[in-house]
C-alpha cells in the first residue's frame, strides 16, 4: 500500500522475515477452537473515544455568546444549516437484572460542590435517581449528510458548542436542546478551531490544538511543516488563534498556573539535534501569549518513567495547585509549569496511557483500545478502583464496577458509557449506572474509526456519534442526556 | 480479483459473526500470520506474541459481529493483536527493563551481524534498535510496516491523534533509517 520509500519498504520486509523465522506453521483449527473456549471469559471493557475537559466552573454571570445571540435576534440571519429541528424522544430499555442492582445514585449529588475524594469512603449507591434519560435531538440537513460535514461538540464555557469542521457553521445550545446559529463575524472560526482537535480547559479558559494536515483541505493538504494551531478560550471573548511553535504538539495541558505543551520537533528538521533523542520541548506561558522553553534533558528512554523535564511526557494536565504530567509509568508535577519532581509511579508499575483531568487532579487512564475500538479513556479496568493523582500523592476512588469507555468530563461531573452501559458521577464517590439505548449503542457499537464525542454540560449530556453503516450513507446523530427527576 | 476476496472475506465474518466455526477457523488460517508479526515486533518474543495473538482471537470470536466493515476484518484483526501485545508488555515492563540492550547482544552468534533481512538492514541491527523502542513505538512501527495501516487507523488504534501518530511515526522512521542504514 502507500507511498514507502525503499528503505520504509525494506524495513517492512525485513520485520515480516524477522517475524516469520520465529515460527512455525500453525494449525487453524487449534487455534479457532481455543479462541473458543477462551471467549467464555467474562469481558466487559469496552470503549471509544473522549472528549477532554475540566470541570469547570459554574456559569459565569456572562453568557458565552451575547453579542453573537443579539445580532441574532435582530438580524435573523441565520448560518447555513445550523440549526436543530426535532427531538425524539426514547426511552432506554429496562436494565437487565445484572445491571440493575448498579443501577444507583446519590440524593445529594452536586455539580458545584465536589467533596474530595477520600480513598476510605465507600461508594454510595443510592436509590435515587442518577439515571439518566436520553432524548434524540434531530440535526438538520447541515449536519446530517456525514459525507460533507464532521460536527464536533464540546462543552465551552457556558453552553454546548456544536461546530461543522467542513462548513465553519457554528450553533451554541445552553441546554443542548435548543441551538442558536453563531455569526461567523462573530466567534464562530475560532471555536471551529478550538474544537478541531484536541480540547482542554480549567474551569472557563480553554485551549486547543491541531493540526493544518488533519483538515479541512484534505485536496490541498498543508505540508508537515506546517505549524500546529493553538487557539486559547475564555468567554465572551473570541478564541484566539496562534502558532506559537515550530513543532507539532503532543500534549497540553491547562489549570490555573498557565498552560504546559510538550512540542517535538520533527516538523522543523533544522531544529532537530539529536534525532535519536528527541524527547520534546516543554514549553510553559502564562496565558498561551507568550511562552518559555523549559530546560532541555536527555535522558535514555529506557529508564522506567524518568524521563521530564522534558524528555517526553505522555499527557499532561492542569491541576488545582500547578501541573501533572506522565511519563510512561511515573507521575510528575509542577508548581510552576517549568520545574517538575517526581511525585510517585504506578503501584502496579505498569504503563500510564494518559491522564484526564477531573476534580483539580489527575484521572489515570489506563488503556487505549480494546476490541479495537478506539478509546481514549479506560478509567477503571476491573480493579474496583479509579486512580486520582494530585500534588499530594495518589488517591484511589472506589468503583466498584468494570467500567471504561468514552469519558466526558465537564461541570455535570464525569460521564463513562461504553456499547450498552451509562457510568455517571458528579463528585466521584456517588455514581448511578444504567443501560444506554439500544440506538446509541447501536451507533457506537464496534465503530473503529468513528468513536463518539461526548460533551457534558452543567445541566446535559451530549453524546455525538458517527454512523457509517454498510449501506456507505454516512450520518451524524445527537443524543441528549438529562437525569430523570 | 480483489474484490471477489473481500466479499469472500466478509461473507466469512458474517458467518463467524453468527457462530460459525468453520468460517471463524478460515479467518484464522487467513489471518493468523499477519497477527503474530504484528505481535512479534511488540513483544519481540515468540511466545508472547503468540500468546497476544491467541488472545486477540478470544476477544474476535466475542466481537466479530460488531466488526462494521467485514472487508476490512485484516485491519481490526491486526489492531485488536497490537493492544493485547501492549497489553502483555505494559505488564512486563518493570521486569523487562531490568534487562539491558547489551544482556541481549547476540554473542557468540557474529554472523547475525551480517545476516540480512533485507536490504541493507542485518537481523542483529533490527533487533537492538527495536529492542531499545517501547512497546507502543514498536507497535505504531507494526502496524505502519507489517500491516501498513494508515497514520489515522493507526493513531484511532492506540489512542492518540492523528498527528501525534505522524509525527511520532517519523521521529522513527528518522531514527530507524540513522541507525539501521548507517549503523
Amino acid at each position: 500500500m502507500d507511498d514507502f520509500d525503499k528503505f520504509e519498504r525494506d524495513l517492512g520486509s525485513a520485520l515480516r522475515s524477522d517475524a516469520d523465522e520465529s515460527f512455525g506453521t500453525f494449525e487453524a483449527a487449534s487455534i479457532a477452537r481455543a479462541a473458543i473456549a477462551g471467549s467464555q471469559r467474562r469481558f466487559l471493557r469496552l470503549a471509544p473515544r473522549s472528549s477532554r475537559g475540566e470541570p469547570t466552573g459554574r456559569n459565569r454571570g456572562i453568557t458565552l455568546f451575547a453579542v453573537a445571540a443579539a445580532v441574532m435576534l435582530v438580524g435573523g440571519a441565520l448560518v447555513a444549516g445550523s440549526g436543530l429541528l426535532q427531538r425524539t424522544t426514547v426511552i432506554p430499555s429496562l436494565p437487565v437484572p445484572s445491571f440493575a442492582q448498579l443501577a444507583i445514585a446519590s440524593p445529594n449529588a452536586s455539580p458545584t460542590h465536589a467533596p474530595h475524594p477520600s480513598a476510605s469512603q465507600p461508594p454510595s449507591p443510592s436509590p435515587v435517581s442518577l439515571k439518566l434519560a436520553w432524548t434524540q435531538v434531530a440535526l438538520d440537513a447541515t449536519f446530517a449528510d456525514g459525507r460533507n460535514h464532521t460536527p464536533r461538540i464540546a462543552w465551552v464555557g457556558d453552553r454546548f458548542v456544536l461546530a461543522d469542521m467542513d462548513s465553519g457553521a457554528v450553533s451554541t445550545s445552553a441546554d443542548g436542546a435548543n441551538w442558536q446559529p453563531l455569526l461567523p463575524t462573530d466567534a464562530a472560526p475560532g471555536y471551529v478551531h478550538l474544537l478541531r482537535g484536541s480540547i482542554s480547559n480549567w474551569q472557563d479558559t480553554f485551549v486547543g490544538v491541531w493540526h493544518p494536515q488533519d483538515g479541512p483541505d484534505t485536496t490541498n493538504t498543508p505540508p508537515t511543516t506546517a505549524r500546529d494551531v493553538v487557539t486559547i478560550a475564555h468567554p465572551p471573548a473570541a478564541p484566539i488563534s496562534t502558532t506559537p511553535f515550530r513543532g507539532s504538539v503532543e500534549s497540553i495541558g491547562i489549570g490555573p498556573k498557565g498552560i504546559v505543551a510538550e512540542v517535538h520537533s520533527v516538523l522543523d528538521l533544522q531544529a532537530i539535534t539529536d534525532t535519536a533523542q528527541d524527547g520534546g520541548v516543554g514549553w510553559y506561558s502564562p496565558t498561551g501569549e507568550h511562552w518559555t522553553q523549559m530546560a532541555p534533558r536527555h535522558t535514555s528512554s529506557d529508564l522506567f518513567g524518568a524521563r521530564l523535564p522534558t524528555g517526553g511526557f505522555g499527557d499532561v494536565v492542569g491541576v488545582s495547585d500547578g501541573f501533572i504530567a506522565n511519563a510512561d509509568a511515573a507521575i510528575w508535577y509542577s508548581a510552576d509549569g517549568l520545574t517538575w519532581r517526581l511525585l510517585g509511579h504506578d503501584p502496579n508499575s505498569t504503563f500510564i496511557e494518559g491522564l484526564l483531568p477531573w476534580m483539580g487532579g489527575a484521572l489515570v487512564r489506563n488503556g487505549p483500545a480494546h476490541f479495537g475500538v478506539y478509546t481514549q479513556a479506560l478509567v477503571n479496568n476491573g480493579s474496583g478502583h479509579v486512580d486520582l493523582w494530585t500534588s499530594a500523592g495518589l488517591t484511589k476512588l472506589p468503583v466498584p464496577a468494570d467500567l471504561g469507555g468514552t469519558v466526558g468530563i465537564g461541570p455535570l461531573g464525569i460521564f463513562v458509557f461504553d456499547a450498552s452501559k451509562a457510568w455517571v458521577s458528579r463528585n466521584g464517590i456517588d455514581y448511578g449506572m444504567s443501560l444506554m439505548p439500544a440506538q446509541i449503542a447501536d451507533a457506537n457499537h464496534g465503530g473503529t474509526h468513528y468513536p463518539a464525542t461526548v460533551a457534558v454540560g452543567d445541566r446535559t449530556i451530549l453524546v455525538l456519534e458517527r454512523d457509517d453503516p454498510q449501506t456507505g450513507r454516512i450520518t451524524w446523530s445527537l443524543w441528549l442526556g438529562a437525569f430523570e427527576p | 480479483m480483489v474484490g471477489t476476496m473481500a466479499v469472500q472475506v466478509a461473507e466469512l465474518v458474517q458467518a463467524a459473526a453468527t457462530g460459525d466455526e468453520a468460517a471463524f477457523t478460515e479467518l484464522v488460517a487467513r489471518h493468523h500470520r499477519d497477527m503474530l508479526r504484528v505481535a512479534y515486533v511488540i513483544c519481540r518474543d515468540a511466545a508472547l506474541a503468540e500468546d497476544s495473538a491467541q488472545a486477540a482471537w478470544a476477544i474476535a470470536w466475542r466481537r466479530m459481529r460488531d466488526v462494521k466493515d467485514p472487508s476490512q476484518v485484516r485491519g481490526w484483526l491486526v489492531t485488536v493483536t497490537a493492544n493485547e501485545a501492549r497489553r502483555t508488555m505494559r505488564s512486563r515492563r518493570k521486569s523487562l527493563h531490568e534487562i539491558s540492550v547489551g544482556d541481549i547482544e547476540l554473542e557468540g552468534t557474529p554472523d547475525l551481524r551480517s545476516d540480512p533481512l533485507a536490504d541493507g538492514i542485518a537481523r542483529a541491527d533490527l533487533r537492538c534498535v527495536l529492542a531499545t523502542l517501547d512497546p507502543t513505538d514498536r507497535a505504531l512501527i507494526a502496524l505502519r510496516y507489517v500491516s501498513e495501516l494508515s497514520s489515522d487507523e493507526i493513531g484511532q488504534a492506540l489512542g492518540m491523534s492523528s498527528s501525534g501518530a505522524r509525527g511520532r511515526l517519523s521521529r522513527l522512521l528518522l531514527r530507524l533509517r540513522g541507525e539501521l542504514r548507517d549503523g
